[in-house]
């Protein structure tokens, strides 16, 4: 019951990104996001290990404080913290983000899934913020929304790993994490050099580098 | 456990070891140098144990997704050892080639990837398996190109660096198309000789062999990438790729028709023609090349020639049950790896140190460097002795073998092939001493035609050339003793039983007994004419015939001694371009005339070739825009499509 809240919670503040188009909003959201996969973490597990808390306690830190902190760091600097032109506006991205949602319950509904019914929502939510994160990537300029983007595609693999959360080992996740900090990190450094070089964020003029 | 196999996995890693302590700069680059040798020391001996104890039990890895397996059998003995010999020397050649103090920028690159190569080319050789060979091979591929590409200031080596990696991935692309029909032939990754019936796949698997690896040895229509990376490369990366890396080409096409079983005649006949063509065109090329590293480079595609031609020779005995042809053409082609791993390498290891004391790669701005670079001279005789394939040295061994063999049992049983084959070989082997009598002519005889400096190189460089010379005249003389080590790999390639073997190994014993009698009489006479040549000459300028205003510049060039069989070869001529008429009467224009050595094969078929494919592709140019969000676009609609596929596959029966 719970995870299917958690899951549920989870799937409606994809669309809350979807429809936003303020820096500082996606931050607050993926932060969020990442407080909730600890939670869903801590829920889908039923034997408390000390390893499965620990891997909470990483999860939240990591993924509800230090990312959003580093990202918030790496926004300071910039005059302007609203996306201006997006590829896609937000009533457009909702729209797509429904049809994502939707599609991604279809297709989990007809996978072969061991205990049909959390499991078809976990693929389910997976999926979507997989989804979710794609549209960020596809649909926005600035460069921190690409490494909110890059996030959401992160989360849902995460919460996929929850399928198999018994026999998978927590290992591999935490080297996940490992990794997600590092490019995050690197990331933000990234952004603040394109800001000094370009006076804008835009990645779409990066392109004016190729040949 | 197998000792051999696990020191030769060692002397890779020793390799890689080597390769990192390149990146050190200055003051870990005598420590670089050490480890490749003792790498290679390392190997060596790994070789030795395993020919010994003659036992092949193979090491296998398995971890998760990604499993491997390792065997050391004489095959990949044969070709272990000239590659651990040869890399050790050029390791040391390189520490005086491109110094880490004076360019360190180069020199770090090259020790790097110096490293990287020689531990992939190990590797392929003792992969058996599908997957790992493939990462192997690329380890191999990739490295070559870092190397190729160290002087990328020049547009042309970049052109040529690129040019390479193109060819070598449609390479890859062939070898991995080839490794999943084996897969599927064999029922597993592992690269196991199939016992039995030959099946309706095996001559498809074999001709993906013979042209993925082909590309790699610069087989006829495939070499397009060859002479640009060799001449554009520096000097101990030419060496090491012609010596070296082109041999990993041949021992593809040997492994996989060794696991093969016996393929049927025409693909047999197919490959000797494909290694006579090669040989012919290319020693044809290298006549008309003014640029002595291309000039080398041509030679080694006649070189893989001829051994194809073995190569060939020796399916054909298989298939045909012709014991004499499969140890002549396997031997030989074995014999002329061995033998041109080592005096290709010696030739670029002295083009370098002519290179590097004079600055022009044009044999027509050098000349008389007999005088100024005695030492160098004397090794470059005997690299152009054994590379023209003439008695004392061991050039001539492979190429007797071969000669034995099609005029043996071929000229019995297969008429045709044989008298074209040996044609061929004539006719390369005759091509093949013109064109070292012109390097070594007009390079080390007469006067200089230029100002340039010339000097011996460093002790460095000098110690590996010697080295190298010594490897090529030890292989003439003492092939008897090397020939057992090279009998394993010959009756693992023909399946054959250990005591029919006929005269190889007599042959073998009179041509060595041949060439010590000519070496132990060469050198006191050799002596005694220097020293009557020098009490009786006076150094005299040349009669010429009058004309008061002599100068160096009007000796024959490299161009005009090949004229003659240039013409003789019309569609390797190298063009001509003159510009402005001589005049007529008394007044005298100057005339300027521009020789340019064409490569007819790639300028009529493979350009247009690429040409006509490329402006194929241009239709699908739109997809490119150069924009990330659009790629990340194409990731998301595959995803979806590939779920989509998952959910109207669940609603089809």
């Amino acid at each position: 019951m719970t995870v299917s809240l958690l899951l549920a919670v989870l799937m409606i503040s994809n669309f809350f990104v979807a429809a936003s188009n303020d820096l500082r909003k996606y931050i607050q959201f993926s932060a969020l996001q990442g407080w909730l996969l600890a939670a869903l973490l801590l829920a889908v597990h039923h034997h408390l290990h000390w390893y499965v808390l620990a891997m909470v306690a990483i999860t939240a830190l990591v993924k509800g404080w230090v990312i959003p902190r580093l990202l918030r760091r790496a926004l300071d600097g910039q005059s302007v913290t609203r996306e201006r032109s997006p590829y896609l506006g937000p009533t457009a991205s909702v729209l797509v983000c429904a049809v994502g949602t939707g599609f991604s319950l279809l297709v989990s509904g007809m996978m072969p899934l061991p205990n049909s019914h959390a499991a078809s929502l976990i693929v389910a939510t997976a999926l979507a913020t997989v989804f979710n994160g794609f549209l960020l990537l596809v649909s926005r300029r600035k460069a921190l929304t690409q490494v909110i983007g890059y996030l959401g595609l992160e989360n849902g693999i995460f919460i996929f790993g929850m399928l198999v959360v018994e026999d998978a080992p927590l290992l591999v996740e935490s080297a996940m994490l490992l990794d997600l900090v590092v490019g995050i990190f690197v990331m933000g450094i990234v952004i603040n050099h394109i800001q000094n070089a370009f006076s804008s964020t835009d990645t779409s003029r990066l392109s004016n580098l190729k040949e | 456990m197998s000792t051999g196999l696990i020191l030769v996995l060692c002397c890779a890693l020793v390799w890689v070891l080597a390769s990192l302590a390149g990146l050190g700069g200055p003051r870990t680059d005598r420590f670089s140098a050490f480890l490749g040798v003792a790498a290679s020391l390392i190997g060596l001996v790994g070789c030795a144990m395993s020919l010994l104890d003659g036992s092949e039990i193979p090491l296998g890895v398995d971890a998760g997704l990604f499993s491997a397996r390792f065997l050391l059998d004489s095959l990949s003995a044969v070709f272990l050892l000239p590659t651990l010999v040869v890399g050790g020397i050029l390791q040391v050649y390189q520490t005086g080639y491109l110094p880490a103090r004076e360019k360190p920028r180069d020199a770090r690159t090259s020790r790097f990837f110096f490293g990287l190569l020689m531990s992939g080319i190990i590797l392929v050789f003792v992969c058996r398996s599908g997957f790992a060979f493939l990462v192997a091979w690329e380890l191999m591929a990739v490295s070559a190109f870092f190397l190729i590409a160290i002087e990328d200031h020049e547009a042309h080596v970049r052109r040529a660096a690129w040019i390479y990696l193109v060819a070598t991935h449609i390479g890859t692309a062939f070898l991995f198309a080839m490794t999943a029909l084996l897969a599927l032939r064999t029922g597993g990754t592992e690269w196991l000789p199939i016992a039995g019936e030959a099946a309706a796949l095996d001559p498809v698997i074999a001709l993906c062999a013979l042209a993925g690896f082909g590309i790699k040895a610069g087989l006829l229509p495939f070499h397009v990438w060859l002479p640009g990376a060799h001449a554009g490369a520096p000097s101990h990366v030419s060496a090491i790729l012609s010596g070296v890396m082109l041999n990993t080409g041949i021992y593809g096409i040997l492994r996989i028709t060794g696991i093969l079983p016996p393929l049927p005649m025409a693909f047999a006949i197919g490959v000797m023609c494909l290694g006579a063509v090669t040989m012919v065109y290319g020693i044809a090329n290298a006549l008309g090349q003014g640029d002595f590293k291309a000039l080398l480079a041509y030679s080694s595609i006649e070189n893989m020639g001829i051994i194809l031609l073995g190569v060939g020779m020796g399916l054909l005995g298989r298939t045909a049950g012709e014991t004499a042809w499969v140890v002549f053409g396997f031997g030989g082609a074995l014999v002329h790896v061995w033998n041109h791993a080592f005096f290709k390498s010696l030739l670029f290891a002295i083009a370098g140190a002519i290179l590097h004391a004079t600055g022009t790669r044009q044999i027509d701005r050098l000349g008389g460097l007999a005088r100024r670079m005695p030492w160098t001279v004397v090794l470059l005789g005997v690299g152009v002795l054994a590379a023209s394939g003439l008695p004392p040295l061991n050039g001539f061994v492979g190429e007797w073998l071969l000669y034995r063999g099609l005029l043996g049992a071929g000229l019995a049983h297969y008429a045709v092939v044989s008298v074209v084959s040996i044609f061929a070989l004539a006719l390369a082997g005759a091509v093949a001493a013109a064109v070292y009598g012109k390097f070594f002519g007009v390079v080390a005889l007469g006067e200089p035609r230029t100002g340039l400096a010339a000097h011996d190189p460093k002790a460095s460089m000098m110690l590996s050339m010697i080295l190298l010379a010594a490897s090529c005249v030890a292989l003439a003389v003492l092939m008897p003793y090397a020939w057992p080590i090279l009998r394993g790999a010959v009756l693992h390639l023909g399946r054959l039983d250990a005591p029919v073997l006929p005269e190889a190994s007599g042959d073998l014993w009179k041509l060595a007994l041949a060439a010590s009698a000519v070496w132990l009489a060469a050198l006191p006479l050799g002596l005694w004419a220097r020293r009557a040549w020098a009490a009786r000459s006076a150094a005299v300028p040349t009669w010429d015939c009058g004309y008061a205003a002599a100068s160096p510049r009007i000796q024959y060039t490299g161009a005009s001694f090949a004229d003659f069989l240039s013409r003789q070869l019309r569609p390797t001529a190298p063009s001509v371009e003159k510009s402005g008429a001589l005049g007529s009467g008394v007044a005298v224009q100057p005339v300027a005339v521009k020789l340019r050595g064409a490569d007819q094969v790639g300028e009529w078929l493979v350009e247009p070739l690429t040409r006509r494919v490329l402006s194929r592709l241009q239709r699908w140019h739109w997809l490119q825009h150069g924009q990330l969000q659009i790629y990340l676009l194409y990731i998301m609609l595959a995803l979806v499509l590939a779920l989509s596929w998952a959910v109207v596959r669940a609603w089809l029966p």
